[in-house]
């Protein structure tokens, strides 16, 4: 929302207060104010994943950007070097980049460079840590809703007896091709 | 007394850049609108930014409902024709067209409505003094 007013009716050095009041409509109707301060610059989220992307692995930075000109296309550098070309609208923009994973606390520099307009930032990424997820298929059966207890027993001792076997006939397949 | 045009548009930041392009020019000195709350209810609601869910919402059901916050400071000498005021605000217009006032220093008085349009505009010819 923007409230534009003449430089010459405002104070210098003073803030105003707004106030919006709802009417007596017996509605439900609302309005609602973010506590967001909305400044040009540009914040980053980076993600606690690797994604790969070809043969590479990239660590995900999500970029907020507060821009408040025409279109431009910009350009994004991570310390110097080109990670992403995109377009700045008016408003908040959000692109995700793919930054080269770190294996220790590093502090970088993001740049967005757009005609004669750029802002920049340092975030810090830290390693992600690889995590081995194992999904166990027993852990949510809903007792007594989806069959009752005498039932699920011999249905989870089968689907156990089924994982082994498939186990077991897929032992000679590719290593990424066996089932585990 | 001097007239004084005030304009108070909404612009839903993600979804109307060709209107929010248009609207301001070289002759605004933009200035964060939200700097810190003065009364209302607190609200944990999405919004069109990722993660951003703090809010503060009122309703039209009494016509005693309302919100207060205040802007950062004007700053001297920004050279500027217009010091333009932007804040993230969201409306309901599901439940049915109702009126919403608001008031600038408890003086200045603009009328808005929450119907669906995208973007609307808002002038004022009331004095601010």
């Amino acid at each position: 929302m923007i409230l534009r007013i003449p430089s010459d009716r405002v104070a210098a050095g003073k803030s105003l207060t707004i106030r919006v009041t709802g009417s007596y409509a017996n509605l439900t109707s609302w309005y609602m104010k973010f506590k967001k301060v909305v400044k040009t610059g540009i914040t980053m989220n980076p993600l606690p994943a690797i994604i790969k992307k070809g043969s590479s692995e990239l660590q995900p930075v999500e970029a907020g950007i507060f821009y408040f000109g025409k279109e431009l296309q910009a350009k994004i550098f991570a310390d110097g070097k080109l990670v992403e070309t995109t377009f700045l609208k008016f408003g908040y923009n959000t692109v995700n980049l793919g930054l080269t994973p770190v294996t220790k606390p590093t502090q970088i520099e993001l740049k967005v460079v757009a005609s004669t307009f750029s802002m920049k930032n340092n975030i810090t990424l830290n390693p992600v840590k690889k995590w081995k997820i194992k999904f166990i298929q027993h852990n949510h059966t809903d007792i007594g809703y989806t069959r009752s207890q005498t039932d699920i027993l011999a249905e989870h001792l089968r689907y156990i007896d089924y994982a082994l076997d498939y186990c077991d006939a897929t032992d000679n397949y590719p290593d990424n091709a066996k089932f585990r | 007394m001097k007239r004084v045009a005030f304009v108070l548009c909404t612009i839903f930041l993600q979804l109307s850049h060709l209107n929010a392009q248009s609207f301001l020019t070289a002759d605004d000195y933009l200035i964060n609108g939200y700097a810190k709350k003065n009364a209302g209810l607190d609200y944990d609601y999405q919004s069109c930014i990722p993660g951003l869910r703090e809010s503060m919402l009122l309703r039209a059901t009494s016509g005693k409902d309302f919100i207060e916050w205040e802007t950062e400071p004007v700053p001297s000498n920004s050279g500027k024709k217009y010091a333009t005021f932007i804040w993230v605000a969201a409306l309901g217009s599901s439940p049915g067209r109702a009126q919403m006032d608001l008031t600038v220093d408890g003086r200045q008085n603009y009328t808005f409505y929450t119907d669906g349009v995208p973007v609307w505009e808002v002038k004022s010819d009331m004095d601010l003094h």
